[in-house]
């Protein structure tokens, strides 16, 4: 490693660590700072890019967590997880599990069970805001297939819709948040609810899904059409979701098809 | 709008997320824009339509932070490729970046962190600016970063460095005279030395912003008016290099656009006393524009 290379190393992970490290002997200490107060300035400054981001990413967490206990969570993720790609959109990657993990740990009466699926719902909906343009599904191209190739086509789902469910009933959660309170109080329910997020032209948009269309939207890029209405003839939630796929064409959350026959459109 | 490097001239601001729909749907007298890049290399969305009207109505750079030129990871091509891309989509009239390191192979600081002023960082960072110029095909413009610490081990002044940065990779250098001024306060440095040091004819861009004072040093905080001292340092870096165009940052607590444009006037006075360029723009809006945008936030 050459010493410029070494040099860099040592201040990130002096940036990464608040102990004694062998950067501080690198650095000039000058009349107002020692370089431990150097570094601190640049650690508080990454800390709190981070931080911000989080917030950004998750304020209905941090209304239910309220800014303290949330400022500390995000305070402790940030150290455990430093940053590693230039792009603060995909900071955060296990801040819904890492939310589970530590308020495992509250009182009972305090314990937020259905945290983490509302922390995954807010990161899917950041991540929709940025996700790619959908192109619109070539209708024509289909259209020109023999009704044999039609069927054995496979469906492919837009970039940008993400799908989840939960015990919890986090769409009623969201939707409250929409309407600018938080609900008093949330009880586990008897069904999951099924939860599809993607872009609506600019707008994330989440939506109350049926568990058919759920299981359908989950399998869809991996079977041809002639597989799925083989596998709906075992699955009545299935065979009532085959009939959507028009209006998930229509949504955009299928935008492309492939052909086997022929080549990807 | 096709913009050419001839286009940027007078007193910009950088584009910030509360003024884009005042700005796309009235027209505001301003002569250029700065584009953060990293705001916008997405891969679609409401920021990139919004993005697109902006440059319709003003001609714009753009300014980036996580090249991380100086850096000894390898260049992150992909994130090379995106910029490139996003300077096509804009048609900017150049890309404006670091003298600093910012990642390895294991972080992400999302910091402008200092190099050593070194024979080794120098040929570092030169042979790297010259990749993404022949990767991009142009110029790139080189901006001194604010520092908090020096290194012992450094062999030579910031300007030289700079200087000497400049001719090996035949960049063009943006001069940020707050961050110089920071520097030269929180390490007992002297900010006219380091100005002069620089090379003037490589200085294409000069950019302003406002520190805060914490005591014990100054923080590069871009959430202030920029400082008097500031002001007078630009005063005396035009009667040097007149004519260079200038760029307002202000990046938290931004204030309103008047507020900002303000900043701008002032100084492109001074620049008008000391330029060729003599054209006062008034910064205010006018009618809004006949091609109203259909993006809104």
């Amino acid at each position: 490693m050459s010493s410029l290379a070494l040099l860099q190393s040592e201040f990130l992970n002096s940036i990464n660590s608040t102990a004694s490290t062998p950067f501080f002997k690198h650095i000039q200490s000058g009349k107002n700072l020692n370089p431990q107060a150097r570094i601190n300035i640049y650690r508080s400054s990454t800390h709190e890019t981070l931080m911000k981001t989080l917030q950004s990413i998750y304020p209905i967490c941090q209304a239910i967590l309220g800014d303290k206990y949330f400022g500390q969570l995000c305070q402790q993720y940030v150290q455990k997880y430093p940053s590693q790609h230039w792009d603060l959109n995909l900071y955060g990657n296990h801040f819904p599990v890492y939310l589970s993990e530590q308020t495992a740990g509250l009182p009972s009466h305090n314990k937020l069970p259905y945290l983490s699926d509302l922390a995954s719902l807010e990161q899917y909906f950041h991540a929709a805001y940025y996700a790619a343009d959908n192109n619109d599904f070539p209708h024509h191209a289909f259209n020109q297939l023999s009704a044999t190739a039609q069927t054995n086509s496979r469906f492919i789902l837009a970039g940008n819709v993400q799908l989840m469910s939960s015990r919890w009933p986090i769409y009623t959660f969201w939707a409250s948040w929409q309407q600018g309170f938080l609900p008093d109080r949330i009880t586990a329910i008897d069904s999951p609810q099924y939860l599809c997020i993607y872009r609506n032209q600019y707008q994330p948009t989440v939506e109350l899904i049926d568990t058919g269309l759920f299981q359908l939207i989950k399998i869809i890029n991996d079977y041809t059409l002639a597989e799925l209405t083989q596998l709906a003839e075992y699955n009545n939630d299935l065979c009532h979701a085959l009939p959507h796929i028009a209006d998930c064409i229509k949504k955009g959350w299928i935008n492309h098809f492939l052909d086997p026959e022929v080549k990807s459109v | 709008m096709t913009c050419s490097r001839s286009d940027i001239c007078g007193a910009g601001i950088g584009l910030r997320t509360p003024h884009v729909n005042q700005l796309i749907e009235q027209h505001w007298d301003i002569p250029w824009l700065e584009i953060l890049s990293d705001n916008f290399l997405a891969a679609g969305g409401l920021d990139m339509a919004m993005l697109d009207a902006i440059c319709e109505r003003y001609p714009v750079t753009l300014h980036g932070v996580n090249l991380s030129l100086g850096g000894t990871a390898p260049l992150d091509m992909g994130y090379l490729k995106r910029l490139k891309r996003l300077m096509k989509r804009t048609n900017a009239a150049w890309l404006s970046e670091h003298a600093c390191f910012s990642r390895n192979a294991n972080h992400q600081s999302h910091n402008l962190l200092p190099l050593p002023y070194t024979e080794e960082a120098v040929t570092h960072l030169a042979t790297r600016i010259i990749q993404v110029q022949d990767f991009l095909g142009e110029q790139i413009l080189l901006e001194n970063v604010s520092a908090y610490l020096q290194y012992n081990g450094s062999e030579m002044s910031e300007g030289n460095f700079l200087a000497e940065v400049a001719n090996q990779s035949d960049c063009l250098l943006l001069l940020d005279i707050n961050n110089a001024f920071v520097s030269a306060e929180n390490l007992d440095g002297n900010t006219k030395q380091f100005i002069l040091e620089l090379p003037r004819h490589r200085i294409k861009e000069i950019h302003l912003a406002g520190f805060t004072d914490k005591g014990d040093y100054l923080l590069d905080s871009h959430s202030q008016p920029v400082s008097e001292t500031v002001w007078q340092l630009y005063e005396w870096v035009m009667e040097r290099i007149p004519d260079t165009c200038t760029l307002i940052e202000w990046d938290s607590d931004i204030p309103e656009l008047e507020i900002l444009t303000a900043e701008a006037i002032k100084a492109e006075r001074i620049l008008s006393t000391t330029s060729k360029y003599t054209q006062l723009w008034r910064g205010s809006p006018q009618e809004p524009s006949q091609e109203s945008s259909n993006v809104s936030r």
